[in-house]
């Protein structure tokens, strides 16, 4: 199962008559999800553990509130995962994380076998540099981001989970690349520079 | 790469008719038909808004290849939060619809004794007013508010609750007169 999957209607109703096991599957199913979500917003590991944390504690006791005509449990999810971070962040102002911080700590995905150094440093480089131009980006044009790519959800879904019509959404999007164009045209050039000065 | 080498200005009017604002969601297939058709008939003419196309398609495909391994989860690392996870849920109390349902026989249970406390005296110490076929009326004993004269009648008369009162009643009131209940409990019992 994973958390593009239908709703698991039995793991909800034998979660909701106490049975922690089934609590514990549905936490394997949607955590990942919920953690790469609160992550792409916050740019922050040990935040994003918090948010998951808080997030399940939270599905757990509310779990009564979910109601499946209302909406896919996926988005009731992400809801309270972006509601989370956005209170994160209200709490403690965002750090600029640099990905080779997160790569000297292992939690960077382990590249293609036998890169060279010289491959390494170059796909390392254009990995900080989307870090750094999404570190960039207002909180809601990251939330648009991380739900769109991160998660892969449509205009429509995105709306309903940020609370805003389709359309804005949409416009956050367009914002969202406007600005990260500029980023990363300012940082390629940047490295052009520096490439011509050698 | 394409996104480097391309300085465009994004901002620009549509006076030109430029579709450059609605090119995230054309990639995206987020567009209406009716809109869809719009932006390609333009983008046959216009190579302004190609060139902005190319650039997008080149974002769009960075961030579709790049930012999803940048937030994966190292291995391991969600299943070393569970426990704490757990353990707060340990000491929580159980999904709120169980808490729900214990309190709402807690809470009918409480209503109806207290409907009890409150109708026991009216159970056990009211009287019945009646009205004699003259349309007098009469309320001895009763402890209730005093109703106007006819009140009563009136009441008796609405639909579906007037019915001929038993006769020990009738012969304790007036003999041989009909009288018609306001109804009770105790006058239906």
């Amino acid at each position: 199962m994973n958390d593009d999957g239908p709703i698991p209607e039995e793991l909800i109703a034998r979660s909701l008559a106490g049975d922690e096991d089934a609590f514990a599957a549905l936490y394997g199913a949607y955590a990942p999800g919920v953690y790469r979500l609160a992550y792409g917003i916050l740019l922050h590991v040990q935040d994003a553990e918090e948010v998951v944390q808080d997030v399940f504690v939270y599905v757990y006791r509310s779990l009564a509130r979910f109601d499946p005509r209302r909406g896919a449990f996926r988005t009731w999810l992400y809801t309270i995962t972006v509601s989370r971070c956005r209170n994160k962040r209200r709490r403690k102002w965002l750090p600029t994380v640099v990905l080779s911080h997160l790569m000297g700590q292992g939690f960077e995905p382990s590249g293609p076998h036998r890169e060279t150094p010289e491959a390494a440093v170059a796909r390392q480089n254009v990995r900080d540099a989307l870090t750094d131009a999404l570190g960039g980006l207002s909180p809601r044009l990251r939330e648009a981001v991380a739900l769109r790519y991160g998660q892969g959800l449509t205009y429509r879904e995105m709306g309903e989970v940020l609370g805003c019509p389709p359309k804005t959404a949409e416009s956050r999007i367009r914002l969202a690349h406007e600005a990260l164009r500029r980023a990363l045209s300012a940082e390629g050039e940047l490295l052009l520079e520096e490439l011509w000065g050698f | 790469m394409g996104i480097l080498n391309f300085n465009f200005n994004f901002n620009f009017d549509f006076k030109r008719g430029h579709v450059t604002g609605k090119l995230a969601a054309y990639l995206h297939g987020e567009l209406t038909p009716a809109e869809r058709a719009r932006v390609m008939a333009h983008l046959k003419t216009c190579e302004t808004c190609r060139a902005a196309l190319a650039a997008e398609e080149a974002l769009a495909a960075r961030l579709r290849a790049q930012f999803s391994p940048l937030t994966h989860p190292r291995p391991g690392q969600l299943a070393r939060l569970w426990p704490g996870i757990a353990a707060r849920i340990a000491n929580t109390r159980p999904p709120r619809r169980m808490r729900f349902a214990h309190r709402s026989v807690f809470g009918m249970a409480l209503t109806a004794s207290l409907l009890c406390v409150m109708l026991l005296p009216l159970l056990l110490g009211g009287r019945v007013p009646v009205s004699r076929a003259d349309g007098s009326a009469t309320q001895a004993a009763f402890t209730g508010p005093t109703l106007p004269p006819g009140a009563a009648t009136a009441i008796a008369q609405l639909p579906g609750d007037t019915a001929t009162a038993p006769s020990t009643h009738a012969g304790q009131d007036s003999p041989g007169a009909t009288v018609t209940p306001v109804p009770t409990p105790e006058t239906k019992g």
